[in-house]
């Protein structure tokens, strides 16, 4: 499962990448460095790919060979109960088999576990049946015992999990009640309250027990630094560890005990090129036979159809701009009453999400490579709601205009516009770096001014926009979500009035009816009610927008031709099932 | 006494060492140096979740203590762990240090090797075409940005060359191939665009000093007097004006030490060279601070252990020199 799934690290590169190049290095890489955060993308572009080319099934499967993908840093752990960074999680899904994984559909499929278990009728227990034909690669069963014990490293009383330390023990502390394992193929979860996103979020592959138990019993506050984490030598994936030379490559060899079968190719290298351009230079040289090329290449890597498939699909991603909502936010007081106002605040979010061309913004900002967004989650996600369900924000400037008069917002001497003394004007905060979302905030600020709304906009280091806009020291701010995998559509750590402050709810929003659906939302565990919560909870986000969401830009990929059935797609980034099926066709 | 002299010196850049690694901590601390990379704004996990990662990190701690801490390690040559791996500094360096003087002493040699002869024959026929030549060619060098320059060959040797006859010239990109690499010849292999390009860059600097150096010895009285008692021009060249023209360069060559880790970081990001340029450049994209400050520092003892080694050398080429 690619439960980490996200590629803020990937996207923070870029931005970073950009910055330079706008300083004056790597000048002619600018534009391409641009926006290569939007790994996710177009569904059109993925059935295309589904064709003759990449993601087809061919019957002139050739065994042996090797593909090499490129990538822009490198991977610091492979297991998943560790990996907090993309770069991490190609290989650490190559090398270890979860208990479900991410199926090409967004639903969750089966891996070690033989079926996605249905909760119990208590609402709380989760029978995993393991399959009886899995082991590791150096021959030994993977048993039950082996779940149970990674859950241990990770919460409960058996070692010293807070020092052993994996990114997930606190959120396990707060969910999880007990793992156990009833028989050698069995595993029962039980959480400490009905918990729909536990299964996509917490359900990890097994470590081996044989290996790994002595660490975790003589020197737990060592364990992360094990050698075994950056060189594993028994694994349970498709592949094998082979070697990973540092700020170049790591080698995965095919596994031969793979519980599915021996993979096509012999070696999967995952090579760090260190820049997009290098990545787009090296598929046309050969050197590499997957990249992610940034939108600004797109077009150039088009002239090579005969060597290079694109592929683009929308993925779990979304670029909006935040609001200050809260009208008694001691920072930021004067905005907060213009937001924030109990009558008129949610007229004025709404007008200037009105005044935004949100397909002008996606054609001209980001290379076509966007859609605009009509919902506060993912395009991709199950809850989505019916568009027709959703408040339509078609661009309008007239509309907007209106609603500002309504609101009490007169044009002033100046062109702004003024109620009670206080002028319509506010700080628009993005990050450095990131070439298409500083063209957006001028875009945004340009496309307010014709309504008499004075946006200025500040760029400021990433680093000091996420500490700024986490103590809520903000007007309004614009930045980006991006997801790898299957990620459940909960939304309570951007919308819950409790992690004002705390979690992503820079916003200061509160709303008591929000705050239950949400609460509801995490214990029904039938997706057809979870789905009718979230559709209420999008019309109503959708309507008060205290985040308004711009677009949900693409994934693009370039894959040479001599690869077949790489089936990449929106959940399929990291989490690769197919894998195994890889293969090249010159056998090379 | 050289040992006072040397002993005095050391002590002097310890301040320095600190006050380098002081600025780097205030300005990456400002900057928001309690961001966990991967972890602060992943909407994924809970506030409890990124508190306990940050307390890990000690960055729940108020920031002279965090300073304090980072000393400490410091003075026990520990130049810490990095943020998002938790991998110690000292491994990085270890991992990463051998390409990184692979590419740049390869430069840095190449362009000595040319840049002395170059600036001489230039003095000598100063004012001819090949000085003209000369001239043109290493101010072009000065000119030309690195990357403009690596991208230019990647597209030449590589790219051009794959497009129309199927293959790459030379590799464009690592340190060794993936597979069966790693020998002599494949790491040669890929030596070549890298470290013509990174030489490339010394040479036209170096070659303009050692001519003017060359030209200004050449005025000197004692070379005035060494023709005027009938030695031979190539002996007063070569060995009465070359050895005090080269002096100078030995300065240079010495400031370049600190650049034998970072100087390269360009040439390596563009040539995918995996090195300790690189590394620094990797982790300062993805906000790894802990990693930028144990580097930047070791940069700084370089400098300081480069200048010291200069004046060494200076002292050894220079018998009028004494400490």
């Amino acid at each position: 499962m690619s439960r980490v799934g996200d590629d803020l690290e990937l996207d923070r590169f870029d931005r970073f990448l950009d910055e330079w190049s706008r300083r004056d290095f790597l000048k002619g890489m600018g534009g391409a460095m641009a926006a290569s955060l939007f790994f996710a993308g177009g569904l059109e572009a993925l059935l295309a790919a589904c064709g003759p080319g990449n993601g087809g099934t061919n019957q002139n499967v050739k065994k042996g060979g090797h593909v090499t993908e490129a990538t822009t840093s490198d991977p610091t752990i492979f297991h998943p109960i560790f990996i907090s960074d993309t770069a991490s999680l190609i290989p650490g899904n190559m090398l270890f088999l979860g208990l479900l994984e991410a199926g090409g559909d967004g639903n969750l499929k089966p891996a070690l576990a033989k079926t996605v278990p249905t909760v119990a009728s208590d609402q709380l227990t989760y029978k995993f049946d393991l399959r009886q034909d899995a082991y590791w690669s150096d021959g030994k069963q993977i048993t039950s015992d082996d779940v149970v014990f990674t859950y241990d490293l990770m919460h409960g009383t058996k070692y010293d999990y807070k020092k052993i330390n994996s990114r997930y023990y606190p959120d396990l502390e707060q969910y999880l009640d007990t793992v156990t394992a009833p028989d050698k193929f069995t595993v029962v979860m039980k959480t400490k309250t009905p918990y729909a996103p536990f299964l996509t979020g917490y359900a990890f592959g097994p470590l081996p027990k044989h290996v790994l138990e002595p660490v975790a019993i003589n020197s737990p506050a060592d364990f992360r630094k094990n050698d075994y984490l950056t060189a594993p030598t028994v694994v349970s994936g498709a592949f094998t560890f082979g070697k990973w030379d540092k700020t170049q490559q790591v080698v995965l060899n095919a596994n031969s005990k793979y519980v599915r079968g021996r993979p096509n190719v012999d070696q999967y290298v995952i090579k760090n090129v260190g820049t997009d351009q290098a990545a787009v230079n090296q598929i046309k040289t050969g050197e590499v036979d997957i990249a992610g090329p940034p939108p600004s290449l797109w077009d150039d890597l088009a002239t090579l159809s005969d060597k290079i498939d694109r592929v683009s699909f929308v993925a779990s991603s979304y670029e909006y701009y935040g609001y200050n909502v809260d009208p008694n936010n001691p920072k930021r007081p004067v905005s907060g009453k213009i937001f924030g106002d109990p009558q008129t605040g949610k007229l004025v979010r709404q007008a200037l999400y009105y005044a935004v061309d949100r397909q002008q913004l996606a054609d001209k900002v980001y290379f076509k490579q966007a859609e605009p967004a009509y919902s506060v989650e993912y395009k991709t996600q199950w809850s989505l709601a019916d568009k027709s369900q959703l408040p339509n924000y078609t661009h309008d400037t007239k509309k907007a205009a209106d609603l500002l008069d309504q609101a009490g917002w007169k044009p002033g001497a100046d062109g702004v516009r003024t109620k009670n003394g206080v002028r319509l004007s506010f700080e628009l905060l993005t990050n450095q770096g990131n070439a298409a979302r500083e063209s957006t905030v001028q875009v945004l600020s340009e496309a307010w001014r014709q309504i008499g709304v004075e946006a200025k906009p500040k760029t400021v280091q990433f680093t000091e926009y996420v500490a700024t806009s986490t103590t809520r020291d903000v007007d309004t701010y614009m930045g980006g979500i991006v997801s790898g995998g299957i990620s459940d559509p909960d939304l309570s750590q951007i919308y819950h009035s409790r992690v004002i402050g705390k979690g992503l709810n820079r916003m200061g929003y509160s709303n008591p009816q929000v705050d239950q659906l949400l609460d509801e939302g995490v214990k029904v565990l039938d997706r057809s009610q979870r789905k009718k919560i979230y559709v209420q909870l999008q019309q109503i986000l959708m309507d008060e927008l205290p985040l308004a969401m711009l677009l949900w830009p693409k994934s693009l990929w370039a894959v040479s031709k001599r690869v077949q059935n790489f089936a990449v797609g929106p959940f399929n980034r990291y989490d690769r099932p197919w894998i195994k099926d890889v293969y090249v066709t010159d056998g090379k | 006494m050289p040992w006072a002299y040397l002993l005095r010196r050391v002590l002097v850049s310890i301040p320095v060492v600190i006050g380098v690694s002081a600025i780097t901590f205030t300005l990456m601390h400002t900057t928001g140096g309690d961001y966990v990379p991967g972890v602060s704004d992943d909407p994924r996990l809970s506030h409890a979740a990124v508190e306990a990662i940050r307390h890990e990190y000690g960055l729940d701690q108020p920031w002279w203590v965090q300073y304090g801490v980072w000393l400490w390690n410091l003075l026990h040559l520990d130049f810490g762990r990095s943020m998002i791996d938790g991998i110690p500094l000292g491994v990085h360096i270890a991992d990463r240090l051998p390409n990184t003087l692979e590419l740049t002493l390869t430069a840095i040699v190449l362009a000595v090797v040319f840049a002395i002869p170059i600036g001489a024959l230039s003095a000598i026929r100063r004012g001819t075409a090949i000085d003209h030549v000369f001239t043109v060619v290493s101010v072009g060098g000065y000119a030309v940005p690195e990357f403009w320059l690596g991208l230019l060959v990647i597209l030449l040797f590589g790219v051009e060359p794959a497009l129309h006859w199927g293959a790459p010239i030379l590799p464009t990109s690592g340190a060794a191939s993936a597979f069966g690499g790693g020998d002599v010849l494949d790491r040669f292999s890929h030596l070549i665009l890298p470290a013509s390009v990174l030489a490339f860059g010394y040479l036209s600097i170096w070659s303009r000093f050692s001519r003017s150096s060359m030209l200004e010895v050449l005025s000197q009285d004692y070379v005035r007097t060494a023709r005027a008692k009938g030695m031979g021009e190539r002996r007063v060249v070569y060995v009465h004006a070359l050895r005090n023209a080269v002096m100078p360069l030995v300065t240079l060559v010495g400031l370049e030490l600190p650049g034998l880790v970072s100087g390269g970081v360009i040439v390596e990001v563009v040539f995918g060279w995996p090195g300790i340029g690189r590394f620094l450049y990797e982790r300062a994209l993805a906000y790894d601070y802990t990693t930028v400050m144990g580097l930047t520092t070791f940069a700084a003892v370089l400098v300081v252990a480069g200048n010291l080694l200069a004046d060494v050398v200076y002292a050894l080429l220079d018998p009028r020199i004494r400490y």
